[in-house]
């Protein structure tokens, strides 16, 4: 499931429950967070961007953060689950067994 | 009985400040407080070619010995003597060991030194800085006695089973400028000297004392052998004979005395001493202080920061700022029409009530106290599938907040990097969520301030028939600030915004660093205590000072010995007789007590332990003061240089202004019963 792409020039967002793509520049802090939960709950595809990929600039610098920023995540795909779920596990383990 | 001091210093160590042996002042040591045996034990060091020399030079038994620090505390390790160089060769180890660390480990120890069972071992027990009771584990089947710093400590490790055989040294450096002999040693129950017995005799709490007649009746004060209870002793004497001048050479001869001297209690001008006394109450009373503060003090910490007039000016900069973009809309490029270019944050509230709720429930759950209580209302089951359905939604909640901040952080890189880019104009940062609460929680500080300021008395409480109230209100003035703030700080601008906690808050800060942020708590509320007397009035000067009185004897109980000069000259009679008395003979029981008194019901009814008589006594044109000391049951009390004086005449003397103005008041009362 590709979640970043760039085709002629110009960079797309599309989240798994989205069926269109829709311009980098259009995405939202609500589009982000879909994004985000995206990335950490499937395998996702994404393109790199190279230098001269994106030709409006306002794209490229928004497209190049959030690939920049999700690619960090990659080797901690768990962060956000792993210290919540940490928290108070031994409590959830007993009561839940009653 | 022997005498023995097993801790003497005769080389200054890295731990002692500088100071030349003497050779002389060790002979002198030993003659006057003589001496039977001693051990040298020098600071992580054994010097071997003085221990010979003095050994050499010295009559008694010397054994020679070492004082090693060892895990943050210090040990004495006294050896026989037998083989000295291999004695030499373990303390070269440990000189070395010390050398690049502060103290060295129980196992370096045990490798060191080897077999410990050859060795007596005595720790700093009761005394600073005192063997960790995990070291003590260690070592204990090798350890001979524990040492201790004052007869006080020393009859307490007697009377309780639990704890090692005391021993009582001097820990002195024999300096060619001592100033005084010392008296600290301990008597042992043995009639040779030699170290196996020695040792036998340490591990043996009935054959240690302090004293040698009297087995811990009495113990050493001065370097002439004059002794003095280790329960009550009162010191009786005509004017000028040396009574005031024996406890100041007792405070100067032992550490850690409480010395209440003669007049220290008493008032002197009403002003000046109302003012010492309530700093002095509230001194004591600052635990209770600060926790009656510490929920102001929560908030005070969360609202520190807060700047209504910065939120104000925030929000007059997002509008202005927002109407230019919108009216510019020329200027507006790319890098302003992306969406993230005016994107607001995602507010990111804690999980604090959510986490409270979780809190109760799990104790709801666990309390075993009201368990049967909360089963009747509530069943167990229900409670923990509650606490399992909170969880999930906390776990959910935390993971979303934890995205959000990750979105926030993106959106806030993006938007920075497009402003820096863009020709139309910026929108200025503004959280309009944090503005609002920022105002409310001014507004319930201000309410909270002006509650806990609500004049009130908060505290009664009963105090050998006193009443200590502690009332709060506001304060009257920039003064009371000041004197809080006990600083030469000026208060009286901040104290113009008093009336509005938050404007007085502002002006505390504005006194920039002088006040610590972290004590801006204590300025808002004024916690005043008084003592009532026991009709409920507040206690006049007299009666403060007779509170004052019994309270420092009472606080005296976390020094190793008590002296008190004169109380009947500030007090009256049945003071000193109800509740003077009682609470000196109290603190007796737990530690050496010395009372200088002329006063009968101080001195009789008192019934002292230990009876002391100093005189100035002219012999051939020279004046020489004595002390005559006995039980009060001996029918006389003699001078260390054997002279002797009737206990009957004594105490006519001193406590009845003689035998003939004595017989006068009884027959006088005897009239009068009549």
């Amino acid at each position: 499931m590709k979640i970043l792409k760039i085709e002629s020039g110009r960079g797309f967002y599309k989240p798994p429950s989205v069926s269109d793509w829709n311009d980098i520049d259009k995405i939202d802090k609500d589009g982000l967070l879909r994004l985000l939960n995206a990335f950490l709950d499937h395998d996702v595809e994404m393109d790199a961007p190279d230098d001269t990929a994106l030709s409006n600039q306002a794209q490229a610098i928004i497209y190049k953060s959030i690939f920049e920023k999700l690619k960090t995540l990659a080797d901690n795909k768990s962060k956000f689950k792993d210290e919540s779920d940490r928290l108070y596990l031994a409590e959830i383990q007993k009561y839940s067994q009653s | 009985m022997r005498k023995i001091d097993f801790h003497i210093h005769t080389v200054a160590s890295n731990l002692d400040s500088q100071f030349s042996f003497s050779m002389e002042k060790l002979k002198e040591y030993i003659e006057t407080a003589k001496l039977d045996c001693i051990a040298i034990t020098n600071h992580n060091l054994f010097a071997r070619d003085q221990f010979e020399r003095i050994r050499a030079a010295t009559s008694i038994p010397i054994f020679p010995g070492i004082e090693v620090d060892l895990e943050g505390a210090q040990i004495l390790v006294i050896a026989d003597g037998q083989n000295i160089a291999d004695f030499d060769s373990c303390c070269t180890k440990v000189s070395s060991a010390c050398g690049s660390v502060s103290s060295i480990s129980v196992n370096q120890f045990q490798e060191i030194f080897e077999d410990l069972s050859q060795y007596i071992l005595i720790p700093h027990y009761d005394k600073k800085p005192a063997i960790k009771e995990q070291t003590l584990e260690r070592l204990r089947p090798h350890v001979t006695a524990g040492e201790v710093s004052s007869p006080k400590k020393f009859i307490y490790c007697l009377k309780d089973a639990d704890r090692l055989v005391p021993v009582y040294f001097s820990d002195c450096r024999i300096r060619d400028d001592l100033k005084h002999i010392p008296v600290r040693q301990t008597f042992i129950d043995c009639n040779e000297l030699s170290f196996s017995t020695v040792k036998h005799c340490l591990r043996d709490k009935q054959k240690v004392s302090l004293s040698e007649a009297d087995g811990n009746e009495l113990f050493q004060i001065f370097e002439d052998g004059q002794h003095i209870s280790t329960g009550l002793n009162v010191i009786i004497g005509g004017r000028s004979s040396g009574k005031s001048h024996t406890l100041q050479a007792i405070s100067e001869r032992f550490p850690n005395v409480r010395h209440i001297k003669q007049f220290a209690l008493v008032a002197r001008d009403e002003q000046g001493d109302q003012m010492r006394f309530n700093e002095l109450l509230s001194q004591q009373h600052s635990l209770f202080s600060k926790d009656y503060l510490s929920e102001l003090q929560r908030v005070v910490d969360d609202v520190i920061d807060i700047d209504l007039q910065e939120d104000e000016r925030a929000a007059t900069r997002y509008l202005e700022s927002l109407l230019k973009h919108a009216r510019e809309t020329e200027k507006h490029d790319v890098f302003s029409r992306a969406v993230l270019f005016a994107e607001e944050l995602y507010q990111t509230a804690d999980q604090n009530g959510l986490r409270d709720l979780i809190a109760s429930t799990k104790n709801l759950i666990r309390n075993e106290e009201f368990r049967a209580i909360i089963d009747k209302n509530v069943p167990l089951d229900g409670l923990k599938s509650l606490y399992v359905e909170l969880m999930i939604l906390f776990t959910e909640r935390d993971q979303l907040h934890r995205k959000k901040v990750w979105v926030n952080e993106l959106v806030q890189r993006v938007k920075e990097q497009l402003k820096i880019k863009t020709a139309a104009p910026t929108i200025a940062d503004f959280d309009p969520y944090k503005t609002v609460l920022n105002n409310r929680k001014i507004e319930k500080f201000r309410s909270i301030v002006r509650r806990a300021q609500t004049p009130r008395e908060i505290m009664r409480k009963q105090c050998r028939g006193f009443e200590i109230v502690a009332e709060v209100g506001q304060f009257s003035g920039a003064g009371e600030l000041k004197q809080l703030s006990r600083s030469q700080v000026a208060f009286k601008q901040a104290f113009d915004a008093y009336d509005d906690p938050y404007g007085f808050l502002q002006a505390l800060k504005a006194l920039e660093e002088r006040i610590p942020a972290a004590e801006y708590y204590k300025f808002f509320v004024k916690i005043e205590y008084k003592i009532l007397n026991k009709h409920g009035f507040e206690a006049s000067g007299g009666e403060r000072s007779e509170f004052f009185l019994l309270q420092e004897i009472e606080n005296a109980q976390a020094f190793d010995m008590l002296l008190i000069d004169e109380p009947e000259s500030s007090f009256d009679n049945l003071f000193l007789k109800n509740d003077v008395n009682e609470i000196i003979k109290d603190i007796s029981k737990t530690m050496p007590v010395v009372l200088v008194t002329h006063n009968n019901t101080v001195g009789v009814s008192i019934r002292p332990d230990y009876l002391l008589c100093t005189r100035k006594e002219v012999e051939g044109g020279e004046v020489r003061w004595r002390i005559y000391s006995g039980f009060p049951t001996d029918r006389q009390l003699s001078s260390v240089d054997g002279r002797v004086l009737k206990t009957w005449d004594v105490a006519m003397q001193y406590f009845e202004a003689g035998h003939s103005a004595y017989e006068e008041r009884r027959r006088s009362y005897e009239d009068l019963e009549d």
